[in-house]
């Protein structure tokens, strides 16, 4: 009984780095997909060259 | 590790779709995957109760023994992520195609995660059970090269800046890095050490009680189902950046 706090910490420092990592994954989700929208805003209203353009 | 994803102007537009909270985001980014977390939290649960309850106490070591659940499913699972980013990087090498790159990048990168907890893991239980931290045992020290190569994969991805250029010396590295699983699993047997041999994958059958690799496997399909949830996640967000970044490139060809 006396090595039961090796066994909890591990489980507990297990579980709190996989959930931390998942928050980390999901802030870095949110933060491209808002880079992504205001990219593609920026797309949509940029001037396209004309076609058959001879420089 | 973060690309530099800054954009020049990245000024909140009117006409932008709101940026949705950071859960709302994750749900929405794949409809599998959901199914994968339901799945997850049953399968957890359950494999929570086998480990604490269910399954026996080990005589000699005690109760400190439960820690083997997690430390070897998370090993079998780390070999996983690393045999993913091997067939990704032969298939990146063959094919030029950036959606194998993304999948070794998201393999890799939760393969380091979980080699670093079952190392951590394994010193939690060597500690009580051994009377050390670490030893530069076969077993061990293999299993140190294995997360130093694969932290090199990962850096090497983040400082080189030309990415097709990145992505091939990373698909190099990630198809010979693997070589060092194997090693890995063959080490007990090769050499002398103070890990022990496999108590469940061998010829004769498993030397465990049908109990404790019962809750092994329960364990394992838990963790793969976590690993299958993360490499969904982190690949779509690979995905997302190989988007901004085209897009990044067809802005300054337009001369923005």
């Amino acid at each position: 009984m006396q090595n039961l706090p090796y066994l909890f910490v591990t489980y507990g420092i297990v579980f709190v780095a996989l959930f931390a990592y998942l928050v980390v994954i999901a802030a870095q989700v949110r933060g491209v997909q808002r880079d992504l929208d205001a990219i593609k805003v920026r797309v949509d209203r940029s001037p396209r060259e004309p076609r058959g353009h001879a420089g | 590790m973060k690309e530099p994803l800054a954009l020049a102007d990245s000024r909140p537009s009117p006409v932008a779709a709101p940026t949705p909270s950071r859960w709302e985001a994750l749900r929405a980014l794949d409809p599998p995957l959901r199914l994968v977390l339901g799945a997850l939290l049953v399968t957890m649960v359950a494999a929570l109760y086998a480990i604490f309850v269910w399954a026996p106490t080990e005589r000699t070591m005690g109760h400190v023994q439960r820690i083997f659940y997690v430390h070897v499913s998370l090993a079998w699972l780390s070999y996983l992520a690393f045999f993913v980013v091997f067939v990704g990087s032969l298939g990146y090498l063959w094919r030029r195609d950036e959606r194998w790159d993304a999948l070794a990048r998201a393999s890799a990168e939760i393969g380091v995660v979980f080699t670093s907890l079952f190392i951590l893991s394994g010193a939690l239980w060597g500690r009580p059970v051994w009377g050390t931290w670490w030893t530069w045992d076969a077993r061990l020290t293999t299993t140190a090269i294995l997360w130093f190569i694969y932290v090199a994969y990962l850096m090497l991805r983040a400082y080189v800046p030309e990415v097709p250029r990145a992505a091939r010396y990373a698909a190099v590295l990630g198809i010979v890095g693997f070589l060092d699983v194997p090693i890995i699993h063959l080490s007990v047997q090769w050499w002398r050490t103070l890990h022990p041999g496999p108590t469940v994958i061998r010829t004769d059958g498993p030397q465990a009680p049908p109990e404790m690799v019962v809750t092994l496997v329960l364990a394992s399909l838990a963790f793969g189902l976590l690993y299958l949830a993360l490499l969904l996640v982190r690949t779509r967000l690979e995905r997302l950046k190989d988007e901004v970044r085209h897009l990044q490139q067809a802005l300054s060809l337009r001369g923005e």
